[in-house]
């Protein structure tokens, strides 16, 4: 009797840190035996509506929340005389400066409402481009227009992006944007942001994911990233390959890139993106007061992403902007309304300039959802 | 020597009925209801959620393509950033963890989903209703999450 006892205790004192081990478990894989054959023959009891989800394989982390540097090396800003130049004019230009921009880039995409059947997120941006020069000092409208961008352009924008899921394979996005863009700076004496000059942007697109590997989309997008009020078709095509080393992240034209998964924590991207909007010149020392400079850079660059640790992600990239369009506009003849120009129009603008390739350098640091 | 170990014995023993009857969720209140085998909605896996001591667990015990086909070897955890669980086989992989059961909110909250396909581990929190759970992953805080609906499903029973 007292050997049962004796065996009794030993093995409830055994037991009990069993019981306290298992109340601990780090163990994520369960090595039990079990017939997991029990589990290919199912059936429903609970009843869910299958949706395809927003993403693919090994793209790109999402960003919720971003704060990055921009610094360019120097490009030359060539203008014209303040007067009516179409765009294709071979102006003589009356003079010519050296810049370089830098400038904080924060944004923000957070997910309100993330389910299956339906994705909305709402964000913010918030972007400067500070300008170092070497201003000439007689130089008429060239140094005129230098002044007016000289206390850096700033872009603040508002945004949302709708994913509806239309069954298994199919679904819609719906992104749509304001900004208010323009010479001013926070905290000074002049004039401006203005809400009546606020931009407005967006896209519809629909699109099918017939697997994890590949998603694609076509539609439509009223858009400012060639400088300019355009509406213009766009193509997405989101790919990776079976071996999953690499693929494509393409939202034709406004960026494409080509990625190449180091590892799980390690991403290379390389190919370009179009940035671009109208910023509105206040305090304009020119005659015409309602200008807008029709700004639009294409960034040829490499993307190294790196995760830091979990969620927290950083970003170099490294490449040339080549400066698109960097043209102004008076509005006065369309009551301070902007117009649309698209590629074939022929309206003339106020002053038609240039400004050459410069390198650049981004740096950020990201919270990201793979 | 045979006092202290009798001694022993009833120390264990109390100790093993109280690290049961204390658990926040016990079998009277609604935290028991998760477990089962569900399907989350993309259909890739299913999930067997059980109980062990006061939390509960869920393993992943089948996969839709259970072969992986760069290697035609079975689905490892090859994107884990822990380089030793790389190798680790993903039927039996214990995916849900830790949750605990707050009969307040009637949710589970507390525990972390894996996700082995981009290897990332999210804070969750799960709720149901009608056999179906809404499973929310986060980073940090809710807000910053996606929630995915499992199914619940049976075993088939063999004629």
């Amino acid at each position: 009797m007292r050997v049962v006892l004796k065996r009794f205790a030993l093995t409830l004192f055994v037991s009990s840190f069993a019981a306290l081990g298992f109340s601990q478990i780090d163990s994520s894989f369960v090595e039990e035996e079990e017939d997991y054959s029990m589990y290919d023959d199912v059936e429903d009891v609970g009843e869910i509506t299958t949706y395809c989800s927003p993403k693919i394989f090994d793209l790109s982390p999402n960003r919720f929340l971003s704060i990055g540097y921009d610094v360019t090396g120097t490009g030359t800003l060539k203008t014209s005389n303040e007067g009516a130049h179409k765009p294709d004019d071979n102006v003589a230009r009356n003079d010519q400066s050296d810049l370089n921009y830098h400038g904080i880039r924060l944004n923000a995409n957070i997910p309100v409402i993330s389910k299956s059947k339906f994705v909305l997120q709402v964000g913010g941006g918030f972007n400067q481009s500070r300008i170092t020069t070497n201003q000439l000092a007689n130089a008429g409208d060239h140094n005129t227009l230098l002044d007016e961008i000289s206390g850096g352009l700033t872009s603040i924008n508002l945004n949302t992006t709708l994913f509806k899921p239309l069954g298994e394979t199919n679904f819609l996005i719906l992104q749509l944007m304001a900004e208010q863009n323009g010479n001013y700076t926070f905290g000074s004496s002049t004039e401006g942001p203005d809400l009546a000059n606020t931009k407005y942007s967006g896209t519809a697109l629909w699109g099918k994911r017939p697997n994890d590997r590949k998603q694609w989309g076509v539609g439509v997008s009223r858009t400012y990233r060639a400088g300019e009020l355009n509406y213009i078709p766009v193509v997405m095509y989101n790919y990776t390959a079976a071996n999953r080393k690499w693929g494509t992240e393409i939202l034709f034209p406004a960026r494409a890139f080509y990625r190449r998964k180091i590892d799980a924590r390690n991403i290379l991207l390389a190919g370009y993106e179009l940035e671009g909007t109208s910023y509105r010149l206040y305090n304009t020392g020119f005659n015409a007061q309602n200008l807008e400079l029709r700004r639009s850079e294409i960034r040829a660059r490499v993307d190294y992403q790196k995760q830091i640790k979990g969620f927290v992600w950083m970003g170099v990239q490294a490449g040339v902007i080549l400066n698109y369009a960097y043209n102004i506009d008076d509005l006065t003849a369309t009551d301070n309304k902007d117009f649309y120009r698209g590629f074939f129009g022929d309206q003339t603008y106020t002053f038609s300039n240039t400004l050459s390739p410069m390198p650049y350098v981004n740096v950020s640091l990201n919270l990201v959802s793979k | 020597m045979k006092k202290i170990i009798t001694l022993i014995g009833a120390l264990a023993l109390l100790f093993t009925i109280s690290s049961f009857t204390s658990s926040p969720a016990s079998v009277q209140d609604g935290g028991d209801d998760i477990i089962g085998l569900w399907e989350p909605s993309n259909g890739k896996a299913r999930v067997k959620i059980e109980k062990i001591g006061s939390k509960y667990y869920g393993k992943i015990v089948w996969l839709r393509e259970p072969i992986d086909p760069a290697t035609q070897k079975p689905k490892v955890d090859k994107n884990n950033e822990d380089e030793k669980m790389r190798n680790v086989p993903l039927r039996g992989y214990r995916m849900l963890k830790d949750f605990v059961y707050d009969e307040e909110s009637k949710e589970w909250s507390g525990g972390t989903i894996y996700d082995p396909e981009s290897g990332s581990l999210y804070s969750c929190v799960i709720t149901m209703k009608n056999d179906v759970l809404d499973i929310r992953g986060y980073v940090g805080v809710k807000a910053l999450g996606r929630t995915d609906t499992w199914k619940r499903i049976k075993i088939k029973k063999k004629n």
